[in-house]
């Protein structure tokens, strides 16, 4: 499986299908027992992994934010980390709380004083806060009604289709699947099944277990994604779009 | 009582300070030690499971005992009291230590391993930052402990706040006693009074309560 430069991937399967662990791998937080994970083609095993997690933003379904910190302190994690000066990393937060849809004075909170909503934007922003090449979100809106969730999910392809950002994004949810992704893959007990854009997906779902999935697809999102399907014919080699419609 | 304090100003003064150069030295001591202690109990099971054990052992050993046991090895004075102390409030500080330093949620710490921070970055920035209120709270009983401990180190020639208690008992005048134990108190109240404080200021992040 590889994923295209500037693609938002959709790791989708029910639980236990190994989704989280193959978004965990690819950062190392779990050490694959075989095979390999390729970054920019380099094997992820022979790379420093505090170098590695420079580059690689993550976002957990629980916030996760860092309660003893205010908003700034859990934004400017990775920033000071990189090493930017005061000035630059004020500049960021700044600019992310802004592009989250969160008011400036936000910086000075702490979590417990924010919603669920507001908290996964900060978890957002501090995974994008040192401009990574790759994003992973494990579920990320997995626990908000539906409401912020949907906001949240306008956001998100607001946010990629401006940076243009690799995103891998876990999901059990296919509707989310379907509507985030570009490509989307279905897994199962621990086995990648299948490997496709969306409107590829749903026209030849090649395995029984990807049709009874698919069963479940409200005919909205098939709909969303037939449209799609005609604006996205995907050259071959991976190369990408440059336009989405949502 | 402050009849007799007035009276006795200079001797007062003497012994109240003491007392309290004896217990605030005890609990640098315990702090130091415990958080040491309870770190590497945190860091490797096996000696978490010993160190804890024998912190708890620890604490049922009468500090008079302790005191009097080490009178042919240490002497009389300051620093054996000043050990039995020690050995009197230990055990908080290292139990609520390692405790402490495991409180912060997985989640937490994956999200801190994921942004990039090292073990050693993770430990200074995330768990000791979350564990600070247990382990002030740790410190606070293990402070009371000593401040009332330290009244039995008049027994070996030590000094401090005790001594006005035993020679009120022996004169059977309740004023020094009273001078003796009230004053005890007071520096208990306030060893709470200041980790309370303490204890404030570390968890203000919590539940500030929207706008």
């Amino acid at each position: 499986m590889s994923v295209p430069d500037g693609a938002l991937v959709v790791l989708m399967g029910a639980s236990g299908s190994g989704k989280t662990t193959l978004l965990k791998m690819v950062n190392r937080l779990i050490q694959p027992s075989s095979g390999r994970i390729s970054f920019y083609g380099e094997d992820t095993a022979g790379l420093d992994v505090i170098e590695l997690r420079k580059k690689i933003g993550y976002v957990l379904q629980s916030a996760a934010l860092f309660p003893h910190m205010t908003v700034r302190g859990n934004i400017a994690t990775v920033p000071e980390i990189l090493g930017w000066n005061a000035e630059r990393i004020r500049a960021r937060t700044s600019e992310l709380l802004e592009l989250m849809g969160l008011p400036d004075d936000f910086a000075g909170r702490y979590p417990s004083q924010l919603s669920g909503g507001q908290q996964q934007r900060v978890g957002i922003a501090r995974a994008i806060a040192g401009s990574p090449k790759v994003l992973l979100m494990d579920e990320p809106f997995g626990a908000l009604d539906a409401i912020t969730r949907a906001r949240l999910q306008d956001d998100l392809l607001r946010i990629h289709r401006a940076d243009r950002s690799t995103i891998l994004f876990v999901t059990h949810d296919l509707d989310e699947a379907f509507r985030l992704g570009d490509r989307v893959a279905v897994m199962n007990e621990g086995e990648l099944i299948r490997y496709g854009t969306p409107a590829e997906l749903i026209k030849a779902p090649d395995s029984d277990y990807a049709k009874k999935l698919l069963g479940f697809l409200s005919l909205e999102a098939i709909r969303r994604a037939e449209e799609r399907g005609g604006v996205c014919g995907r050259p071959s080699d991976g190369t990408v779009h440059d336009s989405v419609s949502g | 009582m402050f009849e007799y304090i007035l009276n006795n100003r200079i001797k007062y003064a003497a012994l109240a300070a003491q007392h309290l150069t004896l217990s605030v030295t005890a609990l640098f001591l315990c702090f130091l030690i415990g958080v040491a202690v309870g770190t590497l109990c945190f860091k490797n099971r096996f000696f978490d499971s010993v160190a804890t054990s024998v912190a708890s052992s620890l604490r049922v050993v009468p500090s008079i005992a302790t005191m009097l046991i080490l009178m042919p090895v240490m002497g009389t004075g300051f620093l054996p009291a000043l050990f039995a102390l020690v050995i009197l409030g230990l055990s908080p500080v290292i139990i609520n230590t390692a405790r402490a330093l495991n409180s912060a949620g997985p989640g937490i710490i994956e999200a801190a391993r994921a942004c990039a921070m090292s073990d050693r970055r993770v430990f200074w920035r995330i768990r000791l930052p979350l564990a600070a209120p247990l382990i002030i709270t740790g410190l606070r009983i293990s402070g009371l402990s000593i401040s009332a401990g330290a009244t039995l180190a008049a027994y070996i020639g030590a000094g401090g706040l005790g001594e006005l208690i035993l020679s009120g008992l022996s004169q059977y005048r309740m004023d020094i006693l009273l001078a003796g134990a009230v004053s005890t108190m007071a520096i208990s109240l306030s060893i709470e009074a200041l980790f309370q404080l303490l204890y404030v200021i570390s968890t203000r992040y919590k539940n500030r309560g929207g706008q």
